[in-house]
């Protein structure tokens, strides 16, 4: 652009009056500026978002995932039917029934046989062998020449008052444990095959009459009739199989006879144990986040009044009323993890992982560099001064632009929670806490001695510090999942910055925390 | 602060902008149609400034590539909206009628500036391009994508239009051959 010379008294006349006027845009433009700028700016908001969704997540998978004795009674429930994927119907897991099928840990073949269910396989009440608590018998029929296919799910309890099912085995071997075995059944003309078991690691592990005398056995009992037992006294031991007597030598059934069964009842009994274990009450994880307002306090060290007589001559407190500095208070946030564990009826311990980040703002306003001074007073209460550059003031003159303060920290807290009234549904909790914290970020700028500046050295910031909490909470359940939502009140109980600065300042945070537990 | 800029420190950016927003806005106001177009030029103009002011060599002064950005965002958000090239036409500014009770009454600048701001836009766009921004017909036209002898004609009528405002608001003497401002200074 090339200025032209020659502008009439008209137009520089003009120009000049125009020139001059000002209009103060609102902040709404600056807003715009800014996070068009540094849309990075906007990561404590979606970081706290970031930790609902997971937080919701995990609840939600939580609620949604067996319990952990289901898992075990699934475990058990696999290790009774050696996981067998294709016959799990036949195993009735109702423990209090005690009504278990028993599965082979072997693989062989029939010769020409069937099997022949007496009763129907989908009735519990049926499978159950009440006749005799302690051994319960079940009896597979299988007769020869019948060549139709059946299932495994075919497969049922006979009656043991109809205690004549035998199996007709041409050919029973036993693989070795914590191997994949397969049962096939099939007919002599091996045309159609009859079912398949799959009967994989823990099955086998459970199999201790087989682990100790019939490992890679074959017993042949060609055409003749297998009583398969399966015995349970209090708790399961399905693999047992207990080959008649007359056709299984005397050294094998000697070996059977041997078995470890108090090596079984161990392992049925921890099975058990797992079954019953049951989500303590007692414990309670809950998620939280909290936004927070920030603000500070500020007071001198009693020592450095007391100690020199002229300290509070060169000490200049970041609140003094003279200097009519400005601060503003600066939203922050609060999220993480909290354990609480009953101790008393009423009170229960807490503890857990907490972020934080908190500040303010000094107004300030930019000036061309210049020196400024710190004051210090050292542990014989010697004051020294450092000296920085500085291009901010002290805010007094237009322009403003705000400094902030601020620290991030992670904390473990460690506190009380103190029921003060409540039912199953809602209750209202008082949360008191001690948070023990590491500083992870943090900046600070700071009135110089004059008071005229401020200084920017984060390097004042203490980087352990010690915080309290104070909360009082209302929980309801909805849907299974207990909220929790209150004010949250954050002070830090250690002073901001290290001991050699004179003045103590304390972040003050004001909060409403929401949390949710299961 | 252009360090800052260029480091892109917020707070040198806020520093920036609270130095040459007031008149840059006062710049985009006499473009604008209203004071919320103004402010939405303003931003625009100030994004590409930040965006662009690795470009600023330090030869001239700050305020004058500030203000130069400035004014070209306005007159492309101008173009982009259409808003003063239907107003171009000669015709459309030949039966504008200034009553009394238009003119403001208000001092000095802002008297000045909205006495300019009651030109229709095309007027307006020009007088502020020539008068008060210094550019040449030729760059105008250039800018503006219309004739050179459009600039003249456009010009020309803005300023005899405006001098019948500022004569009825007293702040022209006439006769217009011996154009004056009174009351100019503070």
């Amino acid at each position: 652009m090339e200025r032209r010379f020659d502008m009439s008294d008209f137009e520089r006349s003009l120009k000049d009056h125009a020139d001059q006027f000002k209009l103060v845009p609102s902040k709404r433009v600056w807003n715009g500026i800014y996070n068009n700028l540094h849309p990075g700016s906007k990561w404590p908001s979606i970081s706290i978002a970031i930790v609902l969704i997971i937080t919701l997540i995990s609840i939600g998978n939580l609620n949604n995932s067996p319990t952990h004795s289901n898992k075990n009674s699934q475990l058990t429930a696999n290790n009774m039917s050696g996981k067998n994927e294709s016959s799990d119907q036949l195993v009735d897991n109702n423990s209090s029934k005690k009504n278990v099928f028993q599965k082979h840990a072997v693989s062989g073949q029939f010769q020409n046989t069937n099997i022949i269910s007496k009763q129907p396989s989908n009735s519990n009440s049926k499978n159950s062998f009440e006749s005799d608590a302690d051994k319960v018998s079940q009896n597979i029929v299988m007769k020869e020449n019948n060549n139709e296919k059946i299932s495994a799910s075919s497969l049922a309890v006979p009656d043991v008052s109809k205690n004549k099912n035998f199996i007709n085995w041409q050919q029973i071997s036993f693989e070795e444990p914590n191997k994949q075995a397969e049962n096939n059944f099939s007919n002599e003309n091996g045309n159609q095959e009859l079912t398949t078991y799959s009967n994989r690691n823990r099955s086998i592990e459970s199999l201790p009459v087989i682990q100790n005398s019939l490992l890679s056995e074959t017993i042949n009992n060609s055409k003749n009739e297998i009583l398969v037992h399966a015995s349970f006294p209090e708790f399961v031991n399905p693999f047992q199989i207990l080959p008649p007597s007359n056709n299984i030598s005397n050294t094998d059934s000697k070996a059977i006879n041997n078995t470890d069964f108090n090596s079984q009842k161990a392992t049925a009994t921890a099975n058990v144990k797992k079954i019953k274990r049951k989500k303590n009450k007692n414990v309670e994880w809950t998620f939280y986040a909290a936004p927070t307002i920030g603000t500070v306090s500020f007071s001198k060290k009693g020592n450095t009044t007391v100690s020199s007589s002229n300290v509070s001559s060169v000490i200049i407190l970041p609140n003094d009323p003279s200097f009519g500095l400005k601060r503003t208070a600066k939203i922050g946030f609060e999220t993480g993890a909290e354990m609480s564990y009953k101790i008393f009826r009423k009170f229960s311990f807490i503890t857990g992982a907490n972020f934080t980040y908190s500040g303010y703002n000094n107004m300030s306003n930019l000036i061309h560099p210049t020196f400024a001074s710190l004051n210090f007073v050292d542990r014989n209460s010697i004051i020294y001064s450092k000296s920085y550059v500085t291009n901010y003031g002290n805010g007094q003159s237009p322009n403003r632009i705000p400094l902030t303060n601020y620290s991030f920290e992670v904390s473990v807290p460690v506190g009380l929670k103190y029921n003060i009234w409540g039912n199953e549904k809602i209750q209202i909790n008082a949360v008191s806490t001690v948070d023990p914290s590491i500083v992870l970020k943090k900046n600070a700028f700071i009135i110089s001695s004059d008071g005229k500046y401020y200084i920017n050295d984060a390097s004042l910031v203490r980087n352990i510090n010690l915080a309290g909490h104070f909360g009082s909470y209302i929980s309801f359940s909805v849907n299974k999942i207990k909220w929790h939502i209150g004010p949250d009140i954050r002070y830090q109980l250690l002073s901001t910055y290290k001991s050699y600065y004179p003045s103590k300042e304390h972040f003050i945070d004001y909060g409403i925390r929401i949390g949710i537990s299961r | 602060m252009v360090q800052g800029c260029l480091d892109n420190l917020s707070i040198a950016q806020e520093a920036l902008y609270n130095r040459f927003s007031p008149r840059m806005l006062g710049v985009c106001y006499r473009y604008a149609r209203n004071r919320e177009d103004a402010e939405d030029m303003l931003q625009e103009g100030f994004i590409k400034i930040y965006s662009q002011i690795h470009q600023y060599n330090g030869s001239g002064a700050l305020e004058g590539w500030i203000r130069k950005i400035i004014v070209h965002t306005c007159i492309n958000v101008l173009k982009k909206n259409k808003k003063f090239s239907d107003s171009l036409d000669l015709i459309h500014a030949s039966g504008i009628e200034i009553s009394e009770n238009n003119i403001p009454s208000m001092l000095q600048a802002k008297q000045v500036v909205e006495c300019i701001r009651l030109l229709p836009i095309g007027y307006r766009t020009v007088l502020n391009l020539y008068a008060i921004e210094g550019f040449s017909h030729k760059e105008i036209s250039a800018i503006l994508e219309i004739e050179e002898s459009t600039s003249r004609s456009q010009y020309t009528r803005a300023r005899s239009l405006l001098e019948e405002i500022l004569i009825k608001k007293k702040i022209l003497q006439k006769p217009h051959e011996t154009v004056r401002m009174v009351s100019m200074s503070r």
